[in-house]
């Protein structure tokens, strides 16, 4: 016990675990702010998951190398690289030691970035990719339960309150909607969409609910 | 980036507006965000794919519409 606890004084491991946690609680700021209609939901994808561990990862990666140019090893370090290491790979500020040969720290930096970068924007794309097929998947159960009165009725409540920002008024879409010449399926997919958007998935889950319930109870009457 | 501006119509602004601010969305869901049918949206849409300020990305569901990094400049400025 006490030579794990000296092997990890030696090496700074707490410094790296402020790090890591200042970087992770930033990466989940920046995700909230992104997913800012679904801030839980977003959080709880995989794509999240992932973007915090790269986060902590890389800032303690940072830490690493900043420690090895005779950075003092102190709290605050850890907690400004932890805040700015980002800022820190994309100015290619020269805190790395050069390597020996070809290799110079702007190199390493200027990888580290566009590496980041990279696993970033994949990381968003499968957060999206998530939050997208949940929402197919609530609009289905939607489509499936709910008719095209029911839906009109809760759009027109939802857009009633909304106020017009833009060339069209948000209180007659939903007349034009059951106007237009699409067919009944696409007319019950756009007031779903609406609900939806303007709404919250939370009203449409409600909906599902009720209608599930209704379906029951006229069930066991006619039983 | 005036420009571009300058190019951009109403409904082309209110449809990068509603990316921006809700985030990437399918076809019929930014047609919603705008309070339009999808028909009106598609020639403006296509559009804004040509001048490089949206793209598309296909998913298993369908396909989603993202604003590229000049769209979210052009939206910004």
């Amino acid at each position: 016990m006490t030579t794990l606890l000296t092997w990890l004084a030696g090496h700074h491991v707490g410094l790296y675990v402020a790090t890591a946690l200042v970087a992770a609680l930033w990466a989940v700021s920046e995700i909230v702010s992104t997913f800012a209609a679904q801030p839980v939901r977003a959080l709880r994808t995989s794509g999240a998951l992932l973007l915090v561990g790269l986060n902590a990862a890389f800032a303690c990666l940072v830490l690493g190398a900043a420690l090895a140019t005779g950075l003092a090893p102190s709290l605050w370090t850890a907690v400004g690289v932890g805040l700015a290491w980002q800022m820190l790979i994309r100015t290619r500020i020269n805190f790395i030691q050069p390597l020996p040969g070809e290799g110079s720290s702007e190199a390493v930096g200027f990888r580290l970035d566009e590496m980041y970068t990279r696993l970033q924007a994949f990381c968003r794309r499968q957060i999206d990719r998530t939050l997208v097929g949940e929402r197919v998947r609530l609009i289905e159960q939607a489509l499936t339960m709910l008719d095209l009165e029911e839906l009109a009725r809760r759009a027109h409540l939802v857009l009633a309150a909304l106020l017009a920002t833009g060339p069209a008024d948000p209180r007659n879409y939903v007349q034009k909607i059951l106007n237009s010449e699409m067919d009944e399926e696409s007319k019950e997919l756009l007031l779903v969409l609406t609900i939806l958007d303007h709404g919250s998935p939370a009203l449409l889950r409600d909906m599902i609910r009720e209608a599930e319930r209704g379906k029951k109870d006229a069930e066991k009457r006619t039983s | 980036m005036k420009l571009f501006n300058a190019q951009i119509d109403e409904t082309q602004r209110q449809l990068l507006q509603a990316l921006w601010e809700k985030g990437p969305a399918m076809p019929l869901e930014l047609a919603v965000r705008t309070f339009m049918l999808p028909d009106e949206i598609q020639q403006p849409l296509q559009e804004l794919e040509k001048a490089g300020l949206v793209e598309r990305h296909a998913f298993k569901g369908g396909e989603m519409l993202v604003l590229t990094k000049l769209g979210q400049e052009i939206v910004r400025s």
